[in-house]
């Protein structure tokens, strides 16, 4: 997917936080309902923010859950309930197979989660982020990237220029590579005369970004943080709480706080979802009115 | 009011006795557009380098150089950075970081702006260039033209009084050296900057210059208006006469009382006026058929060659076929990006096509083992010199390709050949462009080929040294050529087949005369001038001489 999602043109900063804070949600809890809700969301994210393709890895993913969630049990025998008996009497108990299938719900959201992540923190937008903290970190981070590529080709050229020699594999290598030291040293000379040119080093560096935090990127922040803190106190007041052993003893739907928690986790992992959506909206209904 | 002011400077590098620099004095007023131009070696970017302090090299130095009156060692870092811009001869050394913006906010971030500024200063930039489009690009996704443009704004983005250019289109393609030089005439013209330019590419540069130095081991010759300079030179038969623009070289190779032309436009005037009321006898001169490429065994010979760089990208080669006689000279000319150096590529078996058939001296290239196709058959002289260089000494470069009993003996034949011997003992990367060529033309030649694949070979070399190089391949006898080449001139000159390569294909072949004359606009500046007149003059000495025959 080439084209810019709306959720990608918020700043930088608080994509990350907001990131970051959909990650801890699904730490939070390991009650059923709740984590649910998150491993949806966060299937539905996925495949918003990152396109269709992504769904090509959902069985590698299903067999990851399988796995994690079967193997708990093996390793934990306490639960009450007993399926069935193995090697001479070791148990498999339905509670530490529920256990190890939250567990492993919350494992692969934050999975999903990290997919997101990538799309979404290219290099640029990380180097904005920590380039404030430590701005010659930040321009040397750059110019990395800038000389990998770069050396690269060269190594390609050389290759291709070497093609009328015949030799050794292992004297070729040694040869690019002394082919390769000579040119970089050489070219970081000329690199340096271009640095000095536009006054590198002649006092403290600026900082410049194409990035600036407006509006819209404010509301994102203060919606996450509102639904952020209200699963926070919704979690402390106990309406996330959930057990499973020695017996599955989860919070009920009677439980205000419960409903609440699992609501704003909802609308948290929706936020990027909402403004894509939107924004694919309103270009269709401005596509109508012409 | 004088810029800069050189004051009886002379230079020696360390360890040197010859005279880099010998007691230059110039006066630089604000405002002006200067090219230097001269030979490789005179000086030049020695000269330029003394402008700007933190790349001034080390040596012993006598003279001054003021810059608004004041001493340029007495500047201050900050200043010297803003007000002086400095552009390079290589687009790609010069960028360093990975993002367009972060490029055009570099200086500025050097000089620490603050963010609003350099936001301002960055979006101008990017709208005068017309850089809006790649903003958000990555440094490499860029093509050599638009690199050469970025380090431009990157450096015009600091607004600079002066702007000190070294040969900065000299690794461009043609389109995108006019390009260039268009916007430096267009940044001297509105915003007032003073340019001082060196360029060996002096078709375009000399016209629109205020003002030409000409620099030879060092030293002034000549100093003027470009037709002044261009009489100076006449007189004095200097060999950078040859370096001239076309209407200038005919122009004094007619020999005509009338004003010099220094454009093709003033060129066609001037002709028209030279030979007004004359009859015209001769309008064409004795020209060669086609020979039947197909006749014989051709030395090369690829049938309908499909290639792609993967599998979901375009084709590059779109049944692209060619055959090539033995002991020919053929070009292959054509726009940047449309497969021709690929084409190369895939003739050699580099770049392995998916259907398609071909054949090397009427053997299909497949039943050739690697080391018997590039020993003694097939050798491909690549783009950039550099990339063959691997030792330390010309000579070891020279070595690690001969073969045979008498090792030194060929490489010092191969050097007396290629006029390399004097610098047998220096480091590849030491010598100037058109020696790397040499370097690089020699050591391909020292596999023994019959026929030899050169993409781009004059990329970067002045005129002085494509003469060298041509009498090189010329000496060479039966071998065979096939060159790849966005150098008109150069092929009209040389070459006996010209092919125009388009769209992944070859649209049209004739020979050269025959291939030039039938072109209007991808043709040479002596046929532009001159096409009213004459059916088939293609180069300097065409016009010279027809237009002396009917004078």
């Amino acid at each position: 997917m080439d084209r810019e999602t709306a959720f990608e043109k918020i700043n930088p900063i608080i994509c990350f936080i907001y990131i970051i804070g959909a990650m801890a949600l699904c730490m939070f809890t390991m009650h059923p309902v709740a984590c649910c809700a998150v491993l949806v969301m966060s299937l539905l994210l996925y495949v918003n923010v990152c396109g269709r393709g992504v769904l090509n890895r959902l069985p590698l993913l299903l067999v990851v859950y399988s796995i994690l969630s079967l193997s708990n049990p093996l390793f934990n025998t306490k639960g009450e309930t007993i399926l069935f008996t193995y090697f001479g009497g070791r148990e498999f108990t339905l509670e530490a197979l529920c256990y190890g299938m939250m567990l492993s719900a919350m494992f692969v959201s934050v999975l999903m989660l990290f997919g997101v992540y990538h799309r979404l923190m290219t290099s640029d937008k990380l180097m904005y982020i920590f380039g404030g903290l430590a701005p010659g970190v930040s321009l040397v981070l750059s110019m990395v990237l800038r000389l990998v590529p770069h050396y690269g080709n060269q190594i390609k050229k050389i290759n291709t220029a070497r093609y009328i020699k015949q030799e050794g594999k292992y004297s070729k290598v040694a040869n690019v590579m002394s082919a390769m030291t000579t040119w970089s040293l050489e070219s970081g000379i000329l690199m340096a005369d271009s640095m000095k040119c536009r006054g590198y080093g002649c006092g403290t560096r600026g900082r410049f970004s194409i990035y600036s935090i407006k509006g819209k990127d404010i509301a994102v922040l203060i919606l996450a943080v509102f639904l952020f803190a209200s699963v926070l106190i919704c979690r402390v007041k106990g309406g996330l709480d959930a057990a499973f052993i020695p017996r599955i003893k989860i919070s009920r739907w009677d439980n205000i706080y419960f409903v609440m928690a699992i609501w704003n986790m909802i609308l948290y992992l929706a936020i990027p979802i909402v403004i894509n959506v939107t924004e694919a909206v309103k270009w269709h209904i401005l596509r109508l009115k012409d | 009011m004088a810029h800069f002011e050189i004051k009886g400077l002379s230079f020696c590098y360390p360890n040197s006795e010859k005279k880099a620099l010998d007691d230059i004095n110039i006066t630089i007023k604000k405002g002006e557009y200067i090219t230097i131009c001269g030979r490789s070696g005179s000086g030049k970017t020695t000269l330029l380098r003394h402008l700007k302090k933190p790349i001034t090299p080390s040596g012993k130095r006598v003279g001054e150089i003021l810059f608004n009156k004041c001493p340029i060692e007495e500047m201050d870092v900050r200043t010297q950075a803003s007000a002086i811009g400095y552009v390079m001869q290589n687009p790609d050394n010069q960028i360093v970081t990975d993002k367009v913006w972060h490029e055009l906010a570099f200086g500025l971030e050097s000089l620490g702006c603050d963010t609003n500024t350099i936001r301002l200063k960055v979006a101008e930039m990017a709208s005068y260039f017309g850089i809006q489009d790649w903003f958000h690009k990555n440094v490499n996704e860029l093509s050599g033209g638009q690199k050469q443009l970025l380090n431009l704004a990157s450096i015009m983005a600091m607004q600079p009084q002066v702007l000190i250019c070294d040969e900065p289109t000299s690794q461009l393609d043609p389109i995108a050296a006019s390009d260039f030089l268009q916007t430096i005439k267009k940044i001297n013209l509105e915003l007032g900057t003073t340019v001082i330019m060196t360029e060996h590419r002096l078709e375009e540069v000399f016209p629109a210059s205020d003002r030409v130095v000409v620099m030879e081991d060092g030293k002034i010759i000549a100093d003027g208006e470009p037709k002044a300079v261009g009489e100076a030179l006449k007189n004095k038969n200097n060999k950078m006469f040859a370096a001239l623009p076309t209407p200038m070289q005919i122009y004094y190779g007619v020999g005509s009382s009338l004003e010099c032309p220094l454009t093709v436009r003033e060129g066609r005037n001037w002709i028209d006026e030279q030979l007004s009321g004359k009859e015209i006898k001769k309008d064409r001169l004795s020209e060669q058929d086609l020979p039947d490429l197909y006749a014989d065994t051709p030395a090369i010979f690829a049938k309908e060659l499909w290639f792609r760089y993967s599998k979901e990208a375009k084709d590059v080669l779109k049944g692209t076929s060619i055959s090539v006689p033995k002991g020919s000279f053929y070009a292959i000319v054509g726009g940047n990006g449309t497969g021709k150096s690929t084409f190369l590529k895939a003739i050699c078996g580099i770049c392995k096509t998916y259907s398609g058939k071909i054949k090397i001296d009427g053997k299909n290239i497949n039943k050739y083992k690697k080391e018997e196709l590039f020993r003694g058959h097939l050798a491909l002289l690549p783009q950039d010199p550099q990339s063959l260089f691997v030792k330390k000494t010309v000579r070891e470069e020279l070595l690690e390709m001969a073969e045979g009993a008498d090792k030194e003996e060929t490489v010092a034949k191969m050097a007396e050949k290629c006029e390399l011997t004097a610098l047998l003992d220096s480091h590849p990367y030491d010598i100037s462009g058109g020696e790397q060529q040499r370097t690089a033309l020699a050591k391909v030649l020292l596999t023994k080929p019959d026929i030899l694949l050169m993409d781009e070979p004059t990329k970067g070399m002045d005129n002085f040294f494509k003469q060298g190089f041509a009498n090189i391949l010329k000496e060479l006898g039966d071998i065979t050529i096939l060159m790849v080449s966005h150098d008109i001139e150069f092929c009209a000159k040389y070459a006996d087949i010209v092919s125009l390569f388009f769209d992944g294909g070859i649209i049209t072949t004739n020979t050269s005369r025959r291939f030039f004359a039938g072109n209007s606009f991808y043709t040479t500046s002596a046929n532009r001038m001159s096409r009213h007149m004459f059916a088939n003059a293609v180069t300097e000495e065409d016009v010279i001489k027809l237009c002396r025959e009917n004078l």
